[in-house]
């Protein structure tokens, strides 16, 4: 599956991209989703509700295990992907667009330099795991 | 094989690894005078040559039926008291059929392919829960109503997220739930915020809805009946809340559920309660069953355990338990609660008791509760003596003024009835206004002759 070229990644394979108006969209990585199986549920944080980088916001399960879901960046959730809690299965399906989870106005955009690029991403999951 | 915990060479490769010479050794730091009561127990007699040959099984029988003749007991005394323990008829086939060992375990086996029985037994449990309440989905069972009441708040909390407000405590709630209830939240989150009752014992709803104002609540809790007995009206109280204040109902009587409509048509997001009286007696107000009930958008956030029906590989109805991502030996710290049991046989009495009553012998515990409560006010009020919050509706329990109430309590006592629970004593805060306040509950076991001299001990000060 091909990566948007503006995506960047957390170690915990999240994705987040940043737009011009300092909104971050966040979501779980192709691997992630193969690796976790048929997503069953997806629990995600309020509207409005503060969160952090490195700290977990919400939760996915599968039929095979429960993970956090880690935040790539610190700042408000202005948007919720509400289709994913109908339908999680929207995740294993197409994880880089339909499946993404929360919209964050972002507090610090330079949240986004220290993640891993497309091609260190890929190296960084074929390399380590 | 010695069939016993520990044998003399177990203690004596204990003590050798600890470092102790001998047991007194070992407690040595507890003072003589209290070592006396470990050496002799339960207050036996001081050394005899039963101490040294130690006690038969007939003798000890005989010691502790001495010991229990002490009390004062039931049916010995004919007794009023309520207050979230309601003393039922059981039938004797529920004793019976718990008794199997198939059921009559220590710990409840949860495993789906050596506990079909228990797993449907709890299947059936839940279900029941869900028909009495309403509600969509029903766990396995809590401990009691209080930590059930305790544990709705926490999931409130979790609902609601960490930007809410406080919990809201309705002060007609069971005053042991309150307790139970602060207790859970004083270590874990904001201390909750008492909402006040008014003169006619029904929740002030002016000071709710300034508390809803000032507070951005995450859920209120309401004792349904509350503590005074009242049937609150749930969807009064409903309309006051706003969508994301949650109404948690707490009910110590769900036998009212026969003749009420389900909190759930009420408005309740979450329902709890203490199924005891259905099956199980009072015994020493524990152990008993605590019931949790919700809607089905709520289900990642309810505590404990929950069974689910499924089908095997030859496609047979089977049961297994269900949703276990929630707990704690998946979850771990992030579980939704530290319950990862639940009170199987007394849920199974309760299982049992509702099959044996069905739809029509509910419906007739209530009328008979209820026509008992009637039959009691109406004479009491010939004699006197009144109801308090006389407006609101009342079930089977209520607060009645009685006059000069140490003496006739006392008086009432002497002939071997405990006319109920007098509420100043057991809820000092309530203060002088409550000073002969009785709160009197009605049994399915009470005939008129009981209530007859429930009326004449009460009305009279010899």
């Amino acid at each position: 599956m091909s990566i948007p070229e503006d995506y960047r990644f957390t170690k915990e394979h999240e994705w987040v991209q940043l737009d011009s108006d300092q909104i971050a969209t966040v979501g779980i990585s192709d691997f992630a989703q193969r690796a976790l199986g048929d997503i069953t549920y997806v629990q995600l944080p309020k509207e409005g509700e503060e969160i952090k980088k490195d700290d977990p916001f919400g939760v996915v399960e599968s039929v095979k295990a429960v993970s956090d879901l880690y935040s790539p960046v610190t700042g408000r959730v202005v948007e919720v992907n509400q289709p994913l809690l109908q339908a999680p299965e929207l995740v294993n399906e197409d994880p880089y667009h339909d499946g993404w989870m929360i919209k964050v106005e972002v507090k610090d955009p330079t949240d986004v330099d220290e993640l891993m690029n497309p091609t260190d991403y890929v190296s960084y999951v074929e390399e380590d795991i | 094989m010695p069939y016993r915990p520990l044998t003399p060479a177990n203690e004596r490769e204990m003590l050798q690894v600890i470092g102790a010479n001998s047991i007194e050794d070992l407690f040595a730091s507890i003072p003589p005078r209290l070592r006396e009561h470990i050496a002799m127990p339960l207050g036996m007699d001081g050394p005899t040559d039963k101490q040294k040959r130690g006690w038969t099984e007939h003798e000890l029988r005989g010691f502790f039926s001495q010991l229990g003749a002490k009390n004062a007991h039931f049916p010995e005394y004919c007794h009023f008291l309520g207050g979230g323990i309601y003393d039922n008829i059981i039938p004797a086939v529920v004793q019976q059929l718990v008794l199997r060992g198939e059921f009559l375990t220590c710990y409840t086996p949860y495993q789906p392919e050596i506990s079909q029985g228990t797993l449907q037994a709890i299947f059936e449990f839940q279900t029941m829960i869900t028909r009495l309440t309403g509600m969509e989905v029903a766990n396995a069972s809590m401990y009691d109503g209080a930590t059930a009441t305790a544990e709705a708040a926490l999931m409130a909390e979790r609902i609601a997220g960490k930007t809410a407000g406080p919990i809201l405590l309705a002060d007609s709630l069971h005053p042991d739930y309150q307790n139970v209830t602060q207790t859970f939240l004083k270590y874990h989150s904001k201390p909750p915020v008492s909402v006040p009752f008014t003169q006619q014992g029904t929740l002030d709803l002016e000071a709710l809805k300034q508390l809803v104002i000032k507070q951005n609540p995450s859920a209120l809790i309401v004792g349904w009946p509350n503590y005074f007995g009242i049937v609150e009206s749930l969807d009064e109280i409903r309309l006051v809340l706003p969508k994301t204040c949650l109404l948690i109902v707490s009910i110590t009587d769900p036998s009212a559920l026969s003749l009420f409509e389900t909190p759930a048509k009420l408005g309740a997001d979450i329902v709890v309660g203490e199924a005891h009286q259905l099956g199980t007696p009072m015994l020493f107000g524990g152990p008993h069953c605590g019931f949790f009930a919700s809607k089905k958008e709520f289900l990642r956030q309810m505590p404990g355990r929950l069974a689910g029906e499924t089908t095997d590989i030859r496609g047979n109805r089977c049961y297994a338990l269900t949703l276990s991502t929630r707990e704690q030996h998946i979850r771990r710290e992030k579980a939704t609660s530290n319950i990862c049991t639940n009170q199987g046989l007394i849920a199974l009495r309760t299982t049992i008791y509702l099959s044996l009553l069905g739809k029509n012998g509910f419906l007739e515990l209530g009328k008979t509760n209820s026509s008992l409560f009637h039959y009691l006010e109406t004479e009491l009020a010939k004699m006197g003596i009144k109801k308090r919050f006389a407006q609101s509706l009342h079930y089977r329990e209520g607060v009645f003024e009685v006059p000069r109430l140490a003496l006739r309590f006392q008086n009432a006592v002497d002939r071997k009835i405990v006319p109920g629970i007098r509420l100043a004593e057991k809820v000092p805060r309530f203060g002088n206004r409550f000073a002969d306040s009785l709160l009197i509950a009605v049994h399915p076991k009470h005939t008129r002759r009981d209530l007859d001299r429930l009326v004449e001990v009460l009305s009279s000060d010899h």
